[in-house]
């Protein structure tokens, strides 16, 4: 009996994900061609977008904050030992550019935003909205996924450029004003280190990270069922698939973009 | 305007099953244009499945239903869409945009499908409200309402853009004997003042009695009587009769079922 409760509980912790993956993707082939359909709101765009944007815009702002100064902080002090003070501007700025701020403006949306659409949909869900837009002859998918999926795709990437610079800053204060190293010094360094492709690869990266967290939020949102536990299980299943496959397509892109496969971007 | 108005829906043989549990074992019922048909019936009877049926949002194993001949569940999705507009549906719980305000629920559908100018929008949407009996409620947000005042803005809202047919969900189900003889009054009222077809899924005699043309009485999924609501009191069948005096011994004792 222990032993088949064990096997299932396994199974199901391989089961569930798929089946949540299964969901994002015929979720991402429905949106789609939705956008043409006319039957979403431009208003109901601007409202997503500020609630991507504006809303998220100073938690981001903070978190990147301390991050730069905490990449500051771990990294001159070894680099001094090394007499590479030099370079500290330079990889504070790939580290920011490549990797923190697209990933963490992604992390922090798939939990603030893509747990909130999940709830707010699911809700919809179990209170008849949803069959209330579809006795109007509206599609849901359209009315309420499309102003979702593209105001993500559209802020994550602002974020990510409000991220970057309040990092930036955050470093600056750490290597500049509190460890000596010279103003000049470090400008140089971060101009020297940093190419056009880290933009674009940093830019590409949280495109689609907006892209999964609304996605997921929704296609979560529309398999809930079961109540207000239902809403909630589905709650945290939107955040969990967001952040797995946040990280795996951040590898996917890094290995493309940095790590010389598939031919890369220049 | 002189436009197409739905005269008929027939039901054939409608079966739905979900896993073992066959809810409905094939339904067999005509609408007509113009009357309130009733379909009536205890709880877990399939009632609110069957109204499900009629506007598409669930399809069934087998059976049909025909909008004047046509069967809905051969439409393509575009047309599907465009059907669903002559229904105005009530659901039991009110199901209003809770993002919305009062007045943007009920303008809703009036946005979508009219070119109505926003000021006869907001005169349209001033009037429904007046009709139910809450004006001076358009700012606020659902859940600010109780639950009976949130049933008749969901009225307001489906009948707003003058549907062919409206279809109520359980309308008295949660409200007291006061709010409920209420329910039944209005819907009467805006059944007879607006001429629109009615559909009332319920569990309630006292409220098919008043408000009913036609009722059909359905018992696990199928339907055993149809008729006017005199032919159900005096029914002889065993199943009707027990559910009618189920009710008569609860008004002796005072209660409202």
């Amino acid at each position: 009996m222990l032993l088949r409760r064990a096997v299932s509980g396994v199974g199901l912790l391989v089961v569930e994900p798929l089946l949540a993956v299964g969901r994002v993707s015929l979720h991402t082939a429905s949106v789609f061609p939705r956008i043409f359909s006319g039957d979403w709101e431009f208003d109901e765009l601007v409202g997503q977008m500020r609630e991507f944007g504006v809303s998220s815009l100073p938690m981001i702002l903070m978190v990147s904050f301390f991050m730069g100064m905490v990449v500051a902080v771990n990294t001159v002090g070894s680099f001094i030992r090394f007499g590479a003070e030099n370079y500290v501007g330079g990889i504070g700025a790939l580290t920011m550019v490549r990797e923190l701020s697209p990933l963490l403006s992604g992390i922090l949306i798939a939990g603030r935003i893509g747990s909130a659409m999940t709830a707010e949909i699911g809700s919809m869900k179990i209170t008849e909205q949803i069959d209330a837009l579809l006795t109007f002859g509206i599609d849901p998918v359209a009315y309420i996924g499309v102003p979702r999926v593209l105001a993500g795709i559209l802020m994550v990437p602002l974020l990510n450029i409000f991220s970057v610079v309040m990092g930036m800053i955050g470093e600056y204060v750490m290597a500049v004003m509190y460890s000596g190293i010279a103003s000049g010094v470090f400008h140089a360094s971060v101009a020297d280190f940093l190419e056009f492709k880290d933009v674009w690869g940093s830019l590409i990266k949280s495109v689609v990270f907006g892209f999964i967290v609304s996605v997921v939020g929704c296609a979560e949102g529309f398999a809930s069922s079961g109540g207000a536990r239902g809403v909630g299980y589905r709650t945290t299943m939107s955040v969990v698939v967001s952040i797995n496959l946040i990280l795996f397509m951040d590898y996917i892109i890094s290995l493309w973009i940095w790590g010389g496969v598939w031919g890369g971007i220049y | 305007m002189g436009r197409y108005i739905l005269k008929l829906i027939e039901i054939v043989d409608l079966k739905k099953s979900f896993g073992n549990k066959e809810v409905l074992k094939g339904i067999n019922l005509l609408i007509e244009a113009g009357k309130t048909t009733v379909i009536l019936g205890p709880s877990g009877s399939g009632k609110t499945l069957l109204l499900r049926h009629i506007i598409g949002l669930v399809s069934p194993d087998s059976g049909k239903v025909l909008l004047d001949g046509v069967n809905i569940f051969d439409m393509s999705e575009r047309e599907l869409k465009r059907v669903r507009r002559r229904f105005g549906m009530v659901f039991q719980m009110g199901a209003l945009f809770d993002s919305m305000t009062v007045a943007d629920n009920v303008a809703f559908g009036l946005k979508r499908f009219t070119r109505l100018s926003s000021d006869e929008v907001m005169r349209r949407v001033s009037s429904m409200l007046e009709l139910v009996g809450l004006s001076g409620t358009e700012m606020l947000y659902p859940d600010e309402l109780s639950g009976g005042m949130k049933k008749r803005v969901a009225i307001a809202r489906a009948l707003a853009f003058e549907p062919d047919i409206v279809l109520f969900d359980e309308p008295t189900t949660g409200l007291d004997p006061i709010s409920a003889a209420n329910m039944d009054r209005l819907i009467y009222d805006v059944v007879n003042s607006t001429g629109v077809t009615a559909v009332v899924v319920t569990h309630d005699l006292e409220s098919a009695s008043f408000v009913a043309d036609k009722v059909a009485m359905i018992y696990e999924g199928q339907i055993i009587q149809v008729g006017s609501m005199d032919e159900i009191l005096m029914s002889e069948n065993p199943i009707v009769k027990r559910f009618v005096e189920a009710r008569e011994r609860a008004v002796a004792d005072g209660k409202r079922v």
